[in-house]
């Protein structure tokens, strides 16, 4: 027997060599296998040197890329702080115009309220003077503004038209002392004068002592004069001295109009005095939103 | 004595020397874009033992080293000790008319026979009809020339390691001379 085994062992051994890879794979594939005995010791033994070498070229990698990473640091840090400083602006610009577009668009449907045919200017400058509360607004005679036209916004009266120039104008306000409108009561009818008083102020002049007024009372425009239309709201009274004698009393009007925050302005080129196109509570609702 | 002890941790030494090669082969080259260099220690080993080796002792070597292979592989069990086998073989054959002079005659050796472990192996997987990576194929050129060019300094290590442990002919020739000299008391 080991005299045939020792004459055939070529055969036997390229036999063998063909034999087991072949059952191997027969076996596999009745029956996907796991780790066996011998290769839990095979793994054991690789795989320690696979994970120091990972960890270690991972060290490498991790540290040239690092270092890599820094030189851009400071160019990437300038960057994007330019970045931010003009999206920064951006927002800025884009609040300022979201801010803009509201108030024309209040002031747009305040005119197709009003039927009116109007310029929408923006206020460029105030007066030079803190005595006279009058402005100047970006459009002029070339927008077709005279002098004496009035000049509105959707919470209400701003004043009239002072002066002109080709391109711009020169507004004085409700608040200045040369400013005078008639105006009456929404609630009582009561008619006066509203001229200006303070920077924040009005006043009502020639209003009857007996005259129905209380603080809190809506003024309207009334539409006599023929500079402003009748039923824009003018301000809404928030003092009331009567006194024992006399004929009239004295009324402290706070305007509807905000002219620490005024910024764009109707100025209606042509008014019809006679109809109550607007009215106030509307108004008054707007300018608060 | 210290020649036969030595000469029999031959074969250990060269699968330790496999295992770690594979372990370097598969942490070393896992990335990219290293993996299209990744060469392949197993078959080095393979084409040593079927040039330099007994076909007995070079066909349990090939059989050992395979599997190892394969436990670091996600291929169906038996393909890699099928191809690795195959590679054996025809070398073994083709030995036996062939002669290969120097160290850089091994480079044309290894670089036939890594096409034909890669042709076997895709041939094998077809067999079994298994999901073949033809992507793969396009790493054949990269790893075909990374494994030639180093198998020169691969196998002069591995005729050093042959020397150091008499597994070479010409080593194991003056052992026996020695031998024989002792025997007669000189």
């Amino acid at each position: 027997m080991i005299k045939y085994l020792k004459q055939y062992r070529f055969y036997i051994t390229l036999f063998l060599c063909v034999l087991i890879p072949v059952m191997a794979i027969d076996t596999s594939t009745r029956a996907p296998r796991n780790y066996r005995v011998y290769d839990h010791i095979i793994v054991s033994l690789t795989a320690p040197i696979q994970m120091s070498i990972s960890w270690f070229l991972e060290q490498i990698t991790s540290n040239f890329t690092n270092y890599i990473y820094l030189l851009h640091t400071r160019r990437d840090n300038l960057a994007l702080l330019e970045e931010n400083r003009k999206l920064l602006n951006s927002i800025t610009s884009f609040k300022e115009t979201e801010q803009e577009n509201l108030r024309l668009r209040k002031l747009l449907q305040f005119e197709e309220q009003l039927n009116l045919k109007s310029v929408v200017a923006r206020v460029i400058a105030k007066d030079v003077s803190t005595e006279f509360r009058s402005i100047r607004i970006n459009r002029g005679e070339t927008s077709g503004i005279q002098r004496n036209m009035a000049v509105v916004t959707n919470e209400g009266i701003v004043g009239r038209i002072l002066r002109t120039t080709p391109t711009t104008s020169d507004v004085v306000t409700i608040l200045d002392l040369l400013s005078a409108i008639d105006a009456i009561l929404e609630r009582s009818r009561a008619r006066g004068i509203v001229e200006g008083l303070t920077d924040e102020a009005c006043q009502l002049k020639y209003a009857m002592r007996t005259d129905d007024i209380q603080p809190g009372d809506l003024l309207i425009s009334s539409g006599l004069g023929g500079v402003f239309p009748k039923g824009i709201a003018i301000g809404t009274v928030s003092q009331v001295h009567r006194k024992p004698f006399g004929i009239t009393q004295e009324v402290e009007v706070h305007p509807s109009v905000d002219f620490s925050k005024l910024e764009e302005v109707l100025v209606i080129l042509t008014a019809d005095t006679t109809a109550s196109v607007q009215k106030p509570q509307e108004s008054k609702k707007e300018s608060n939103p | 004595m210290i020649r036969l002890i030595l000469r029999a941790l031959n074969a250990p030494i060269l699968i330790s020397l496999v295992i770690l090669g594979i372990a370097l082969q598969t942490s070393v080259f896992n990335a990219w874009p290293a993996f299209y260099f990744q060469p392949d220690a197993v078959l080095w080993v393979t084409i040593w033992c079927a040039l330099k080796r007994s076909f007995e002792e070079g066909a349990c070597i090939v059989l050992i080293i395979a599997e190892i292979a394969e436990i670091h592989s996600a291929a169906p069990q038996g393909t890699w000790m099928l191809c690795y086998m195959g590679v054996f073989l025809i070398l073994r054959a083709v030995s036996q008319f062939t002669l290969i002079p120097t160290f850089f005659s091994y480079t044309s050796v290894t670089l036939c026979s890594f096409l034909v472990l890669k042709i076997s192996h895709f041939f094998v997987l077809n067999l079994l009809s298994s999901t073949v990576n033809y992507h793969h194929l396009s790493l054949i050129s990269t790893t075909a020339a990374v494994e030639t060019l180093v198998a020169p300094w691969i196998y002069r290590y591995l005729h050093r390691l042959d020397l150091l442990t008499f597994k070479n002919l010409q080593a194991a020739r003056n052992t026996e001379e020695n031998f024989d000299l002792n025997m007669e008391g000189l």
